[in-house]
């Protein structure tokens, strides 16, 4: 969780206020890019028709601090450089997916290139030739198996070809990281991780503050030149517990913003903190969960999540046609597949959403392509999918969700992702619905579920094309009027179909779940939005445990102060 | 826009030998909580237990071709907790069972500031796991004991006096930031003037570091282990495709011994010019004749064939040994005491103890080890035969106390390791009457040419295969005296028979700091060490052969710069 190393470069650069024309890096980037694109678009019989430069320059800062003392602060700087080479044609390239046998030969890792960060072009630009020889014969050497692998394998339904056209962008705006208060980040996250110190129960906790400047340049052969910028700011507190029948568990919170100013102040954390603290208590007490079966109303953020993982990984373009995906929604274009209260989009040109940061905002994709809103479903019926570069049947262009971190390949991912409900009601009337149905359903009670972590959802096809979901807080919730009882220890499970033809109805809420998504182009920031939803069905399964016993002495600091919670 | 880094600093308060020290009193406080209470009903309770607390304020420059790449100031602390359930004869330690990558004592960051609160909550945290860990290897060890029928035990934890080391601990010097970016980017643009080479890099790293130990025995000690660290890195490829890369590194006590920048300068040119050179070089062939080492070779020989065979003589248990092979290293020299290692006339001895030789420092002193031992002079080879090894705590069937060479990086097992390693020869001559000896024995088995290394790739290079690395820079000197460098080849059949082999040495030393690389293949931690050996080193006989490794294509574009002003050969 928290660093304990501490670091700090120091670099004199500031990436804004330079126009493009004195960016050292961009320049570097430019002539390197034609220099190399000249010489190798004809270097070999078969033709590059298509190369890429995509730079991505990190500033951070960070400091953590645990029971009142410093664990670590660092700040750096790096900038590390991804080549993309594409052989052949936009119908038939490199990137094409091998079938078969060589289907292991799919990863999206590449190799990338630690750049030099000072504005030396011949330094950066001697990197910039090895990784592009590299990137060079690797695709060369791609596109020949891409080939064979054509000619002994089974004919491909979607015939859409490898790479679609995109207008060829122009745009510069980095940022710098903002001053950043550092004496004073350094005493909040004392004094705020001091707070765990009261609590002998808790066995590891943890304040941290992050702040990084990320400004990514790309640059293509078909004219695009872009350097654009995101400030990301992040406080995030954590605390565990062990129960004594070796469950581990734990209450996490963090704020995120764009600027400084954007975080809570210290009383709203402290608030947050003590209610966490009580959650986690309630949760000690708690009796671990059997397997259930009924209605549960899934809470703003966690409702966010659950269609981030559920829906939103599944309507990522290239998985529409990949052999080896289950295509859960290809063919259901134009269909009805959730209520038809429920709209859901995403949109990373979003900043804000209610007065809400959304982490998951960008200017353009790792393509160079404007980001754009991606309609996905419109009262309830299927309207299309997040696109990168990559086409697909029926979707020829990118709707700029192409991403990526350094050292993998692009493909689509989500942004912000965006649940709307055009029919929605009260909070406190969606708890009375879950109650008529806890009666209607005969269940002896219902579920309540305010906090999910992402667990995981199966698109591939080998696999059964269900998920699993972590439920982090949850609470039975009784019909006959007894308060509301913790809950530990579940899974939500089920198939995605039939589990959003389970939503009855949903609040006129708007949670907003900011965090960092991985898959197989590696880790991007993401947001998702999403009301309170009521499901007049959910399912549960008890989750694996450590069994580890709880630590056998109390924590020195509360040695001797006797009782545990 | 500069950041200082003044604001961590405070880690590394100075602390007089007999000023309070907040932090070594958690630590005691908590060992006393252990041993005393932390016990599972029904259970054994540990008969020892040891923290160590690694405090470091790192600072690193690297460059490339004239431009930074990193540049970083680093403070940590981390902990090491070790427990111990059984007693001295029989106990939890060196049992790796089926699982090589968690077998590796238990460590944990832990918070950066003296605190004593933070600091026992983290012993506090390491402690319970390590116990319950400790419980069941040593039911599992015991278990195995058993099932195998092992008679062969020598003890698992020697007896030892407790000792006592409180060192002051001064303030970190600030670093000269700025002025090591400079350094960093004048060094790396050196191979602007090397067309032959595709990709290089230059790194400066400095550590102030302060550790503390304590034990249930009552031993504890506060000393200071600095270290600063220089090396370049570049690759290039020869003429039949060849991907040739090599590291030269250089290693001091602390920062304030790095050389002037003139001498570093003049280091990383000899080495930039020299891998240009093998750009141009032509392949070696297969070779069985004698062969001269000069220098970094001269040492790496002694090192990866003679310092190595002597290290790490106890090797852990696992359910299957035939893995222990590729997962744990174990001298293969330990067990050859009283017998002849070397040629008569040569003798070898370590002495921690000693700061310098000439003048120039020695990265291999050290006044006591990571168990708290302080070493003394150890006798190794007595004109060639095997007088000692490198002990632990761990005993053997030949030694059963340490001697003061427990040494090991925080997240590897202390094992017999190395400090200065001095060897000292009878037969010696001038450099110039040994190359002419070379000649004389080729000629004697009618070859046309002899073979000279003056660099060997690192011992980290080393695979189960070897037991000594592939000669980097290798010439052939023909019997006029003309020497012609060679790339793609590499030793074969070598065995420790090629100690025995050495027939004459040069007469002058040469001093040589390295880091030797553990044991441990899933938790490889490296120890600073040094060799003080005669600069050449002509052996007998040695078989080279041609490498196995594959040609790359040469790059389709130019480099850049040379392209631009025009260097390409």
């Amino acid at each position: 969780m928290l660093r304990t190393a501490a670091l700090f470069f120091f670099f004199t650069l500031p990436a804004a206020a330079l126009s493009p024309a004195e960016d050292p890096l961009l320049k570097a980037l430019k002539t390197e890019l034609d220099r190399s694109f000249s010489s190798l678009k004809s270097a070999e019989k078969v033709p590059l028709y298509f190369l890429h430069y995509g730079a991505t320059d990190t500033e951070s800062y960070s400091v953590g601090a645990t029971l009142g003392a410093l664990s670590g602060e660092n700040s750096g700087r790096d900038r590390r450089l991804d080549v993309d080479a594409r052989f052949g044609s936009p119908e038939l390239d490199n990137t094409h997916e091998l079938k078969g046998a060589q289907s292991r030969l799919n990863s999206k890792d590449q190799a990338s290139a630690e750049l030099p960060v000072g504005a030396d072009a011949a330094a950066i630009r001697a990197r910039v030739w090895e990784l592009t020889d590299a990137a060079y014969k690797a695709a060369l050497d791609r596109y020949a198996k891409v080939k064979t692998n054509i000619g002994v394998t089974a004919e491909e339904k979607d015939k859409s070809g490898d790479f679609s056209p995109a207008p060829a962008e122009t745009f510069y705006s980095p940022v710098a990281l903002p001053e950043l208060d550092k004496a004073g980040y350094r005493e909040l996250t004392r004094r705020l991780s001091e707070k765990f110190k009261k609590h002998g129960f808790i066995i590891r906790s943890g304040v941290s503050l992050n702040a990084s400047a990320m400004n990514r340049y790309m640059l293509n052969s078909e004219g695009s030149s872009v350097v654009t910028g995101n400030n990301y700011l992040s406080l995030t507190y954590y605390l565990t517990a062990r129960t004594e029948d070796g469950m581990d568990l734990s209450r996490s919170k963090s704020y995120h913003s764009d600027a400084p100013g954007g975080l809570p102040g210290e009383p709203e954390i402290a608030a947050d903190m003590a209610n966490s603290v009580a959650e986690l208590a309630a949760l000690l007490e708690s009796e671990p969960s059997e397997p259930y079966s009924g209605p549960a109303i899934l809470e703003g953020p966690a409702a966010g999540v659950f269609f981030h993982e559920i829906f939103g990984h599944r309507i990522e373009g290239h998985r529409q046609k990949s052999e080896s995906e289950g295509q859960t929604f290809a063919k259901m274009l134009g269909q009805r597949i959730m209520p038809e209260i429920l709209t859901v989009y995403d949109d990373p040109s979003v900043r804000d959403i209610k007065g809400q940061f959304l982490r998951g905002h960008y200017t353009h994709d790792d393509e160079a392509v404007r980001a754009a809103r991606a309609p996905l479903v419109e009262n309830g019926v299927l309207k299309g999918f997040l696109m990168g570069r990559t086409p697909i049947d029926g979707f020829p262009v990118s709707n700029g969700h192409g991403r990526r971190s350094p050292g993998r390949g692009v493909v689509a991912r989500q942004g912000n992702l965006i649940v709307e409900a055009s029919s929605a009601v009260a909070y406190p009337e969606l708890r009375k619905m879950l109650l008529e149905e806890i009666k209607k359903s005969g269940k002896p009670h219902g579920l309540l579920i305010r906090d999910i972590s992402g667990g995981f959802t199966i698109t591939q096809r080998v696999l059964p094309q269900s998920f699993t979901v972590h439920v982090l807080l949850a609470y039975k919730v009784y019909a006959d009027g007894r308060p509301d009882e913790a809950v530990r220890g579940l899974n939500l499970i089920g198939t995605p179909i039939q589990a959003f033809s389970r939503i009855k109805a949903a609040a006129d809420d708007a949670g907003v779940f900011n965090g960092t998504c991985g898959a197989e182009s590696g880790w991007v920031p993401v947001s998702a939005v999403s009301p309170s939803l009521l499901f007049s069905e959910m399912e549960t399964e008890k989750v694996s445990k450590s069994n580890n016993k709880p630590p056998i002495l109390p924590p020195p600091y509360a040695e001797g102060k006797g009782g545990k919670i | 826009m500069t950041r200082t880094i003044s604001l961590l600093l405070p880690l590394l308060l100075a602390v007089p030998a007999r000023a309070a020290d907040r932090t070594l009193d958690a630590m005691r406080d908590e060992l006393g909580r252990t041993m005393s209470s932390l016990a599972m009903p029904g259970m054994q309770k540990p008969y020892f237990a040891s923290y160590l607390l690694s405090d470091s304020t790192d600072y690193a420059v690297s460059a490339s071709f004239g431009e930074l790449v990193d540049s970083r100031g680093d403070v940590s602390r981390n902990a090491a907790v070790e427990i111990r359930i059984g007693d001295r004869s029989f106990d939890s330690s060196g049992y790796a069972g089926s699982d090589f990558r968690s077998f590796r004592p238990v460590t944990g960051g832990t918070v950066i500031e003296d605190d004593y609160d933070a600091v026992r909550a983290g012993l506090w945290s390491l402690s319970d796991g390590a116990y319950k860990t400790a419980l069941e290897k040593y039911a599992q060890k015991k278990a195995y004991s058993e099932k195998k029928g092992i008679k062969e035990l020598y003890g698992d934890l020697s007896a030892e006096k407790k000792a006592s080391r409180l060192e002051d601990v001064h303030p970190a010097p600030a670093f000269p930031k700025e002025d090591w970016e400079r350094r960093a980017r004048e060094l790396s643009a050196v191979f602007r003037k090397y067309p032959g080479v595709q990709s290089s890099e230059v790194r400066v790293e400095c550590t102030r570091r302060v550790n503390r130990f304590v034990n249930s025995e009552g031993t504890r000690y506060r000393v200071n282990a600095d270290k600063a660290h220089f090396y370049v890195y570049a690759e290039t490829q020869t003429g039949g495709g060849l991907k040739v890369s090599d590291r030269k590194e250089l290693h001091w006590p602390a920062c304030a011994d790095i050389p002037a920048q003139e001498e570093l300068l003049a280091a990383v040119d000899g080495f930039a010019g020299r891998l240009d050179a093998l750009s141009r070089s032509a392949a070696g062939e297969v070779y069985l004749g004698p062969v001269l080492f000069e220098n970094d070779a001269a040492a790496e020989l002694i090192g990866q064939l003679f310092v190595r065979g002597i290290s790490f003589p106890r090797r852990a248990w696992a359910d299957n040994d035939d893995y222990l092979k590729y997962y744990i290293d174990k001298g293969g020299l330990v067990e050859r005491v009283g017998m002849r290692v070397l040629p008569g006339f040569i003798s070898v001895h370590d002495d921690p103890s000693r700061t310098e030789e000439a003048g120039r420092p020695l990265a291999g002193h050290y006044r006591v080890d990571s168990e708290g031992v302080a070493p003394g002079r150890l006798e190794l080879v007595k004109n060639g035969r095997l007088a000692g090894v490198y002990m632990s705590r761990g005993p053997v069937r030949d030694f059963s106390s340490s001697n003061g060479h427990g040494r090991a990086a925080l997240n590897e097992f202390p094992s017999g390791r190395p400090g200065n390693v001095f060897v000292s020869s009878r037969k010696t001559a001038p450099p110039v009457e040994i190359k002419k000896r070379l000649l004389e024995l080729a000629s004697e088995q009618e070859l046309d040419y002899a073979v000279i290394v003056r660099r060997l790739a690192s011992e980290g290079s080393l695979d189960i295969e070897n037991i000594l690395a592939a000669p980097v820079f290798a010439w052939k000197v023909y019997r006029d005296g003309r020497e012609e460098l060679m790339n793609g080849v590499e030793f074969t059949g070598v065995t420790y028979r090629a100690l025995r082999d050495i027939v004459l040495t040069s007469d002058e030393p040469y001093i040589y700091n390295y880091y030797q690389p553990g044991p441990y293949a899933m938790a490889r931690g490296s120890v600073a060490a040094s060799i003080i050996a005669p600069s050449a080193v002509l052996v007998q006989e040695m078989e080279l052969k041609r490498t196995d490794r594959k040609p790359d294509r040469a790059p389709y574009l130019e480099h850049p710069f040379f392209a631009e002003n025009g260097g390409k050969k």
